[in-house]
């Protein structure tokens, strides 16, 4: 019993620890979800850590108006990269279909 | 921009940094919508079954209220009234997917359609008119000249078939760009689509963003159409087809062996 007592407090700090991975990095610096090293090899570095706006010459209008939409360009683009113009009921997750 | 009558946004959706696997959202913009929602969109006209006549339609959001036509001999003088009737339709009215189907690409609530007759119009007459009403908002003011009166006067009549829109029809907008130019700079009767018309093909929206190219041409002259079969073929739902094509399940000739052998 005190063997299981002593392995549990091991599991819970290990657990516990696991879990605080992006507040203090191993040398007590702050990363990013995309400056870590990953244990899997999964690219964490695709978790977009943050959303960024578009900017909008308007957000009212008539119909047929113009409107430009303008950006701070990303670091990285893709080929494949689109803008596309979603009603606010549509989830972002199912945006990209 | 299209009046979809509903509030909308605009977003970023990438692949970076490796170009590969889920797009991921990246960024978006803040709450974009229509300053009023029954605003009177889709606005064109069609000829009556007698030369006095003029059917104006026109689509907002709302049931609301008697939707009107105001008319006149001139731009400042809009001295007749008329008011109209209102309609609309839903997913289940249709044949068959994906028009049947509730979805941002498949079937959307397509508004309400108003719908004036004028009638005692003088033939070869130009006349003013704008569309809405007094709660939701007016039009601007456009103008339409009507057909002469007999049958062995000139006319000026544009044909064509299969419009659609860009950039599924490549030539849709340049097309549209000179019908405008041409119905705003000549005396052009009215205009016959003879089918064709937007290639929506289930998409409702697509519906909202060909009237709303149309516009110009089809408030200026009236706009006639014939249907094609990208109108009017289907599969399954025939029973809802009000022109009762026949066949237990629905209408589809064979098209491929036309264009085969035609």
């Amino acid at each position: 019993m005190k063997w299981f007592v002593v392995f549990l407090c091991q599991l819970l700090v290990f657990i516990a620890a696991d879990q605080h991975p992006n507040v203090n990095g191993a040398f007590g610096k702050r990363h990013t979800a995309g400056e870590l090293m990953s244990p899997s090899g999964c690219d964490r570095a695709s978790i977009s850590p943050s959303v960024s706006t578009l900017d909008l010459s308007k957000t009212s209008f008539s119909n047929g108006d113009i409107v430009a939409v303008t950006w701070t360009p990303f670091s990285t683009v893709c080929k494949d990269d689109f803008i596309a113009i979603y009603s606010v009921d549509i989830p972002d997750s199912q945006g990209k279909q | 921009m299209l009046n979809l009558r509903r509030p909308l946004e605009f977003r970023y959706y990438s692949r970076r940094p490796t170009c590969s696997g889920n797009y991921t959202l990246v960024a978006k913009s803040s709450v974009i919508q229509p300053m009023n929602s029954n605003e009177p969109v889709h606005i064109h006209i069609a000829y009556g079954d007698r030369i006095d006549q003029m059917f104006v339609s026109y689509l907002t959001n709302s049931s609301q209220y008697t939707p009107k036509c105001q008319y006149g001999l001139s731009a400042t003088s809009l001295n007749f009234e008329t008011n109209g009737t209102t309609t609309t339709y839903t997913a289940s009215d249709m044949c068959e997917g994906k028009a049947n189907i509730w979805g941002p690409q498949n079937f959307i609530d397509p508004g309400h359609m108003h719908t004036m007759l004028l009638e005692d119009l003088r033939p070869s007459t130009t006349y003013y008119y704008r569309v809405g009403t007094d709660e939701h908002g007016w039009s601007n003011v456009h103008s339409f000249t009507n057909r002469p009166a007999t049958k062995d006067e000139a006319i000026y009549m544009i044909a064509y078939g299969d419009l659609g829109l860009t950039p599924f029809e490549p030539g849709a907008t340049s097309t549209a760009e000179r019908l405008t130019a041409r119905v705003l700079s000549t005396n052009v009767t009215c205009l016959l689509h003879i089918g064709d018309i937007s290639y929506a093909r289930g998409t409702g929206v697509h519906w909202d963003a060909f009237m709303t190219q149309i516009q110009p041409i089809a408030a200026h002259v009236p706009y006639m159409t014939g249907i094609g079969n990208h109108e009017y073929d289907h599969e399954t739902g025939g029973d809802k087809d009000p022109s009762h094509a026949p066949g237990p399940g629905g209408f589809r000739p064979g098209w491929q062996e036309i264009i085969r052998f035609g």
